[in-house]
């Protein structure tokens, strides 16, 4: 009986792909870009223009295994699917409420007639709850944008409602991008054992997100040997992000103003993306490894930790102290005297993770929120993760053990 | 005349009698009753005996580790406090052999002032006898006899008065100890917490100010500690003092853990009627008015007949040379006093007495409410940290263990919360103690044991509203009381 639901509802689900593939059979005239841990919103040509639907809702998000967060977002998932589409389009997105409160949704850098703009009680009325409102407007520009609401926004953007809106030019660029990745920066706060983000919290963020996953449920980014890659950061939360790559240095060729001429642009190796913008990057992905790609900033590479505690490094626990609150507390470890490194796994509060984790080839990398692999591969015929790489004899440092003084 | 005088004395020595002065049976009588009330027994050995049964007894109760009955018990045998209380026991049935012996005849021996025609030499001799005395003796030992009944009930009463207070003082020794010893690991966490802030301090990773709140906390934590050692002290000493323990003997080890409430109570009905049926202090004072009563009827009884004195003059005449007696009767004419002031006294005495039992028994009544209800509150409190405060301390430190764990919480609020979790175990400690007193007090107001499970003794009494609080269930004397009391 139920696998049979099984094969009607995976019918109906083919059903439902081959029909929104259907809409979709022409050859796109762009490279799609891609959203780790997130999705393209498809789209329906109605007379010559795209339709979008969105549906802003309460969303659970798996920030990484063993952790939900109680989010908001659009069409289940936050950040909302990427709407994508090319310079000339005009587009209609329909925009349904299922929050629990009033919305509206602002098209954050985009060229667009004064009323559809998005913000609530300037420029249109609120959206209320379980109403849809239409908005239409034709693209003017090319670029990487955003979206997220304009009514409430401290709640709504503090519990992960935004998305990336990109607009491909008409022609496309030479040469030619192989891979464009979109990346949402954002910082929360969510109390260690609860779910719920308080959006009260304006500066002391426990959770640091590419595209609200933290390390380690970020997927790697996977590239083929030789291949131009983009990456694109947007940013809506309340601090700016060093995004720093390993092993590259990238050009900034856009941002959410639109590209940076050519004259303009010059090598970094970290790209700060400040708040309320995007930042495009360009780089060509010609050495192969797994190169760490994180914020600069050593916080948001870590999950959640307090920044109350006491300050243990370098203060002696001897045994006996360590006995003296054993008997008080029979499971008490002393910790921190000699860093926070090296920490065995012990207990936390439920749906809250390791505040450092992940384990690579070569042991526990220790890592956190905005933290991920770009893993670059020669001769890959698919964007699956290729698991880890594989050094060439001579590519790795050497131990030498523990050498005699006198050698030093 | 002389036959006469001879059934006179006769009759006073069967009313005087020789009855025995020892109150071996009073006290067997008052050793019962406890007995049935308390389960506590009291010495054998009256009138100061040495009992070594009892000190046996005494060294084996205190060579255990110490409960509620074994103190109540050690009390009984040995309080001075009531071995003293015991010898109203003795002075009572002196009073009861008094008011049966006759006043003893008075002999006078004279000279007349002038020769005597008719005796020779002029030497005369008389033997007075108050004879009313001994008219009265039954009704004069019938007071007495009512007063040491009386003092019977209410010796006992105060046994089991002291057993209550003796219970008391024991919970509360037994609750301060706890107490002292929770607020000793409160300390010890304090200054286990104090020890890593001086680690933290002096390798440069904390401030002068944090360390002074650390180490203000431990100085704290160690005043309590004494204050509750110096209480636990006291109240020990408060039960050497009820259980009459000194010397060697004051070496007793308490039980470690105070008893635990009862799962259930039993029946609480009906525990005033039990009370006025049962207190022997009530009781004793029913036979208060009783005796007033009977020395009321006394004085009326002789309230015209007054003084009644009969004496033998007995002189040698001259002209036979024999002895010849001369009877007299002397005898009070109540034209002044007839007792009417003497009677209206006893009158008042009487009444008081009727009002004190009154007084009494609303009082009892009261008492009974007043415990009932501290008793079940102490219970719904001590369940409250059974099933709520103790486990969420519980749980508070095992979450803080996690955040500490997970590197969320420092060791300071770990420690902190550890001392919380004693503090409560303290505070239901407290509560349980309140419990266990509540109960024996109202045990004390009832006038014996509730046990623990089943009802008390049931009342047979209807339970309908009484214009006498003093009047108990009619179909229940109390086993001590005499069959013909006036109730």
């Amino acid at each position: 009986m139920a696998s049979l639901a099984r094969v009607v509802i995976a019918y109906l689900l083919l059903m439902v792909l081959a029909r929104s593939a259907a809409a979709q059979t022409a050859p796109l005239p762009y490279v799609p870009v891609v959203t780790p841990n997130g999705s393209t919103l498809p789209f329906v040509m109605n007379r010559g223009v795209k339709e979008f639907r969105l549906t802003a809702e309460p969303v659970k998000r798996e920030f990484a295994k063993g952790m939900v967060v109680n989010a908001w977002g659009y069409n289940g998932s936050t950040p909302g699917p990427t709407i994508e589409a090319v310079e000339g389009d005009r587009v209609r997105i329909f925009v349904t409420n299922k929050l629990p409160e009033r919305t509206s949704v602002h098209w954050h850098g985009i060229f667009l007639p004064n009323g559809m703009d998005g913000v609530a009680g300037l420029n249109q009325p609120h959206i209320e709850k379980n109403e849809t409102y239409v908005y239409e407007f034709t693209l003017r520009q090319n670029g990487v944008f955003m979206y997220h609401p304009h009514s409430d926004e401290m709640v709504q953007m503090a519990l992960g409602m935004m998305g990336f809106f990109v607009i491909h030019p008409k022609v496309a660029p030479t040469p030619k991008v192989d891979r464009h990745f979109l990346v949402m920066l954002h910082e929360w706060y969510v109390e260690p054992g609860t779910a719920t983000p308080n959006p009260n919290v304006m500066t002391d963020f426990n959770l640091f997100t590419f595209n609200s996953r933290v390390w380690p449920g970020t997927d790697p980014w996977v590239v083929k040997k030789g291949e131009r890659v983009q990456f694109s950061f947007g940013n809506l939360s309340m601090d700016s992000h060093p995004i720093h790559v390993h092993g590259y240095a990238f050009e900034e060729v856009g941002t959410d103003g639109g590209p940076v001429p050519r004259s303009a642009r010059r090598p970094e190796t970290t790209v700060n993306v400040p708040v309320g913008a995007t930042r495009t990057v360009e780089m060509v992905a010609n050495e192969e490894g797994d190169w760490a790609f994180h914020c600069h900033k050593s916080h948001h590479t870590m999950n959640a930790m307090s920044h109350e505690i006491p300050n243990m490094i370098g203060v002696p626990q001897p045994t006996s102290l360590e006995q003296k609150v054993r008997s008080l507390l029979p499971g008490y470890m002393a910790m921190g005297e000699n860093g926070m490194g090296n920490m065995m796994e012990m207990g936390r509060p439920r749906n809250t993770l390791p505040m450092m984790t992940g384990d690579g080839p070569f042991g526990p990398v220790e890592m956190g929120g905005m933290f991920t692999i770009l893993k670059v591969r020669a001769g890959i015929t698919s964007y699956a993760d290729p698991g880890w790489y594989k050094h060439p004899e001579g590519t790795l440092p050497r131990n030498l053990g523990v050498l005699p003084s006198s050698s030093r | 005349m002389i036959r006469q005088l001879a059934l006179t004395v006769a009759l006073s020595l069967s009313i005087g009698g020789c009855a025995s002065t020892s109150a071996k049976p009073a006290l067997d009588e008052v050793a019962s009753t406890v007995k049935s009330r308390s389960g506590h027994s009291l010495r054998k050995g009256a009138d100061g005996a040495d009992d070594k049964e009892a000190e046996r007894a005494i060294d084996g109760l205190l060579a255990r580790p110490l409960t509620a009955d074994a103190a109540v018990q050690v009390a009984l045998l040995l309080s001075p406090h009531l071995r003293a209380k015991l010898e109203e026991l003795s002075i009572a049935r002196a009073d009861y052999v008094q008011a049966g012996l006759l006043k003893n005849p008075v002999l006078g021996i004279g000279k007349t002032a002038w020769d005597a025609e008719h005796i020779d030499p002029n030497l005369f001799m008389t033997v007075e006898q108050d004879f009313l005395d001994a008219v009265t003796i039954p009704l004069r030992k019938r007071v007495a006899a009512t007063e040491l009944e009386a003092t019977k009930l209410s010796v006992a009463d105060e046994v089991l008065a002291l057993a209550a207070e003796t219970r008391t003082a024991f919970y509360e020794a037994q609750a301060a100890e706890a107490v002292a010893a929770m607020r000793a690991l409160v300390d010890d966490a304090a200054h286990t917490a104090a020890d890593i802030a001086r680690s933290q301090h002096g390798a440069g990773n904390m401030n002068d100010l944090s360390l002074t709140n650390e180490l203000g906390l431990a100085a704290q934590t160690g005043l309590e500690r004494k204050r509750a050692a110096v209480a636990s002290a006291v109240a020990r000493e408060t039960l050497n003092k009820h259980m009459g323990t000194w010397g060697k003997r004051a070496g007793w080890k308490l039980a470690a853990k105070l008893p635990d409430v009862p799962p259930s109570e039993p029946s609480l009905e009906r525990l005033e009627s039990r009370a006025i049926a049962d207190r022997l202090d009530v009781a004793a004072a029913r036979r208060n008015v009783q005796a007033m009563g009977y020395t009321l009827s006394l004085a009326k009884t002789t309230r015209w007949t007054g003084m009644v004195s009969v004496a033998v003059e007995a002189g040698r005449l001259r002209g036979s040379e024999r002895i010849s007696f001369g009877p007299s009767v002397s005898l009070e004419i109540p034209l002044f006093d007839q007792r009417q002031a003497q009677i209206a006294k006893l009158e008042a005495y009487h009444r008081r007495a009727e009002q004190n039992l009154e007084a009494l028994a609303v009082d009892v009544r009261a008492d009974v409410r007043a415990a009932r209800a501290r008793m079940l509150a102490s219970r719904t409190i001590v369940e409250d940290y059974a099933k709520g405060v103790i486990p969420l301390r519980e749980n508070n430190v095992r979450y803080s263990q996690e955040m500490y764990d997970a590197m969320l919480l420092g060791v300071y609020q770990l420690i902190q919360s550890k001392q919380a979790e004693y503090d409560a175990y303290r505070e239901y400690i407290e509560a349980v103690r309140d419990y266990w007193i509540a109960r024996s007090d109202l045990e004390r107001a009832v006038g014996g044991r509730l046990g623990t499970d089943g009802a008390p003794r049931a009342s047979t009494a209807p339970s309908g509203p009484s214009t006498n609080p003093a009047a108990g269930p009619s179909a229940a004397p109390p086993t001590s009381s005499p069959s013909h009391s006036n109730h």
